[in-house]
């Protein structure tokens, strides 16, 4: 066998490629024309893409809210009664002391149990009224749109910026999504690991595990 | 984006980019006879996402140094992905045959190289064979590899690594089972 690179000597073959035959070319124009062909016709009046990303993406949250209130009724979390605790609580105790961004009491008679409604309470509070169910949606409409990349992208930036979201569990399952999309199995399979250790009881846990599989 | 008919616009980029795209797909494990077909349905989808208002930017249809717009790279690598889960393939080990491969090209020629070059696929890990054909073969760079793929361009320097590695590795056991009486 000669000196030269072996792999160089593929990599310089491969790259060497050319034209297809003018006879499959004409072929393959005449089979995108039919298929262009079969869609159906183009609506009268687009709508916006910001309008239509906007509406998959309620959409999609309204699916995975209706399928957490199922699987919340049907399975009942420690978390679940904690929190309906929180709201005996309030009820009783009201007013609450006032409560500082990081969640730690400033009333000095507030003991231990009642520290964990505070936090609990200010959780609810944070995730009640930020903005990370946007970063969700436009996540899911991503995908919806075949912009995996994209949806990855903002499901990062939603992870930083709400690193204890209550959509944590939604977010965990759309990053399994997109890197299965990405083609990134390897990746995948661990973040689907992961999406089950977390979030256990999870009414997602079948679509991840169809995705990581490929159905 | 031209205010051309979307059908024409279609047209049009497929007779500038339709062998890149099917070089692409075929580098991804697309069959010889399923080519057009799947290439066809990269146009059809960019179509659709053109008919929704979901059309690319003239910067994602700009083909620079004579690669695909990443529009279309990134429609064929993700439909040449689908083709390959929903054909099951998982084989472990490639069925090439390396029989008198020689690196030079008087005694090994162009078409024999490439159509072994395809048949090492399946000796590399597929994500790893992705970035090998994204950098060694339709040039593009590490920065635009992990903008494109949202990697770092660490990992993807070492996918590349570990798929020359494993070809590498086939290769030379192939060359030691060739001359074997």
């Amino acid at each position: 066998m000669s000196d030269r690179d072996p792999l160089g000597r593929l990599y310089e073959a491969e790259r060497a490629r050319v034209d297809e035959p003018d006879a499959r070319r004409e072929a393959a124009r005449e089979r995108l024309r039919r298929r262009m062909a079969e869609l159906p016709p183009a609506p009268a009046a687009p709508r916006s893409a910001r309008g239509v990303r906007l509406a998959s993406g309620l959409v999609g949250l309204c699916v995975g809210a209706v399928a957490g209130f199922v699987a919340g009724r049907a399975t009942v979390t420690p978390r679940v009664e904690l929190r309906e605790r929180v709201v005996v609580r309030e009820v009783v105790r009201d007013p609450l002391p006032v409560m500082t961004d990081a969640g730690a009491t400033t009333d000095a008679d507030a003991d231990a149990e009642v520290s964990s409604v505070h936090r609990e309470v200010a959780r609810a509070r944070t995730t009640s009224s930020d903005d990370g169910l946007t970063f969700i949606a436009a996540a899911q409409s991503a995908l919806a749109h075949d912009n995996p990349a994209d949806a990855l992208r903002l499901l990062a930036e939603h992870a930083a910026r709400h690193p204890r979201s209550a959509l944590s569990e939604e977010r965990d399952a759309l990053r399994v999504r997109a890197l299965s999309r990405l083609g990134r199995e390897r990746e995948a399979r661990a973040a689907a690991a992961r999406f089950h250790r977390a979030h256990p009881s999870s009414a997602l846990g079948a679509g991840v595990d169809a995705d990581v599989n490929g159905r | 984006m031209s205010p051309r008919a979307p059908e024409a616009l279609i047209e049009h980029l497929w007779t500038l980019h339709y062998a890149r795209t099917m070089h692409a797909l075929r580098r991804r494990g697309v069959a010889e006879e399923d080519l057009d077909d799947q290439a066809a349905e990269v146009f059809v989808s960019l179509l659709q996402r053109v008919r929704d208002g979901r059309g690319p930017s003239d910067d994602e249809l700009d083909a620079r140094d004579g690669r695909l717009p990443s529009a279309l790279f990134l429609l064929a690598r993700q439909r040449a992905f689908n083709y390959r889960r929903s054909r099951q393939r998982n084989p472990v080990h490639a069925e090439e045959d390396l029989s008198g491969f020689d690196a030079d090209p008087a005694v090994f020629d162009d078409g024999r190289a490439r159509t072994l070059f395809l048949e090492l696929r399946p000796c590399v890990d597929e994500d790893a064979w992705d970035a090998l054909v994204m950098h060694r073969i339709e040039g593009y760079t590490y920065p635009e590899m992990a903008e494109l793929l949202v990697r770092s361009e660490r990992s993807l320097k070492h996918l590349v690594h570990i798929a020359e590695e494993a070809l590498r590795a086939r290769l030379c056991d192939g060359q030691k089972g060739a001359r074997r009486p």
